[in-house]
């Protein structure tokens, strides 16, 4: 009974390619043959832009919290992992309005119950783990790093450095 | 006659889902990842515009149909700077999307959060066809 679409076929191929791509892309970019491709690279769309003092990153994550957004910036690269709770930003659109209509006798979890009463027609924004890791071409200064997020746009500014360290340094995302 | 624009039929080709079912397309060949929720007493359509201002998104509902247009400012161009990667959307954008059910124009809202459009439409009993502009609050 399950007939086969030719368009998924031609889909699944295109998606198949795009990680392979992807995967031999993250490769090329890392700084040495032992760090591993990154999965799910394709989630985060970046700039990275150079001037004379800075380098800047700039990434769309559409959708966060500033507090759901992690960077690392380590051996050169410059790591990114946002996560958001499931469900987070349609319930609260509406179940505030559905609240009142519905009998609160239910203990469940309000995610459940929400669930049962959504339907989705079209549902592309799934993502709500993303991750990517930047390579740096330049040293950097890690204490002088500054992040922002505004308008679902991660902007982290990177000053640049003659001399470099290796450790590990978080920044904070404000 | 009642011709129809070339562009319209490549948009609508990629803009809704003429085989059927709830396929994406490649995400490059989108212009904006969008959800279409359906509750029972309205429609949610979320749409992914980070880096947007909230004054240079228009959304429109018309003849069943929601279009989201979102402008964005020509950036200045600066020797100093120099592109290492470039893979987020430097153009304006614009995407329509079908209603399954009619809905209530004039009684829509819109709020911009974190990059992140979201349009509500109240489903309407009977018949509704103005155009009808939606504010972004």
């Amino acid at each position: 009974m399950t007939r086969r679409d030719p368009f998924t076929e031609i889909e699944d191929l295109l998606e198949r390619m795009g990680e392979e791509f992807e995967e031999l892309g993250g490769t090329l970019d890392s700084p040495g043959p032992g760090v591993p491709g990154f999965p799910g690279a394709r989630d985060v769309d970046v700039d990275v832009i150079e001037d004379d003092e800075s380098i800047t990153v700039l990434a769309d994550l559409p959708g966060f919290d500033a507090d759901e957004i992690e960077l690392e910036l380590r051996d050169e690269t410059l790591s990114i992992a946002a996560t958001r709770e499931e469900t987070r930003d349609v319930e609260a659109a509406v179940d505030e309005s559905d609240a009142g209509a519905d009998d609160g006798g239910d203990e469940a979890d309000p995610d459940d119950t929400g669930e049962t009463d959504v339907r989705y027609h079209r549902h592309e924004r799934r993502h709500r783990a993303v991750s990517r890791r930047i390579p740096i071409p330049e040293p950097v200064e890690r204490d002088g790093a500054t992040a922002s997020y505004d308008d679902g746009v991660l902007t982290v500014t990177l000053p640049k450095r003659s001399s470099s360290d290796g450790a590990g340094h978080s920044i904070d995302v404000s | 006659m009642n011709r129809t624009n070339p562009f319209d039929e490549i948009e609508q080709f990629f803009g809704r889902t003429p085989f059927g079912g709830d396929r994406t397309w490649g995400r490059d060949l989108r212009t904006t990842d969008i959800d279409v929720a359906e509750y029972d007493d309205e429609f949610v359509v979320m749409a992914d515009l980070p880096g947007y201002d909230r004054e240079d998104i228009d959304v429109r509902a018309a003849d069943g149909r929601l279009t989201i247009t979102a402008e964005l400012d020509a950036e200045h161009e600066d020797a100093d700077r120099r592109y290492l990667r470039r893979e987020r959307r430097h153009e304006s954008i614009t995407r329509s999307v079908d209603l399954p059910a009619a809905v209530l124009d004039e009684d829509a809202s819109a709020t911009y959060r974190h990059g992140v459009l979201t349009v509500t439409l109240p489903k309407a009993t009977g018949e509704t066809d103005d155009s009808h502009r939606i504010d972004v609050a």
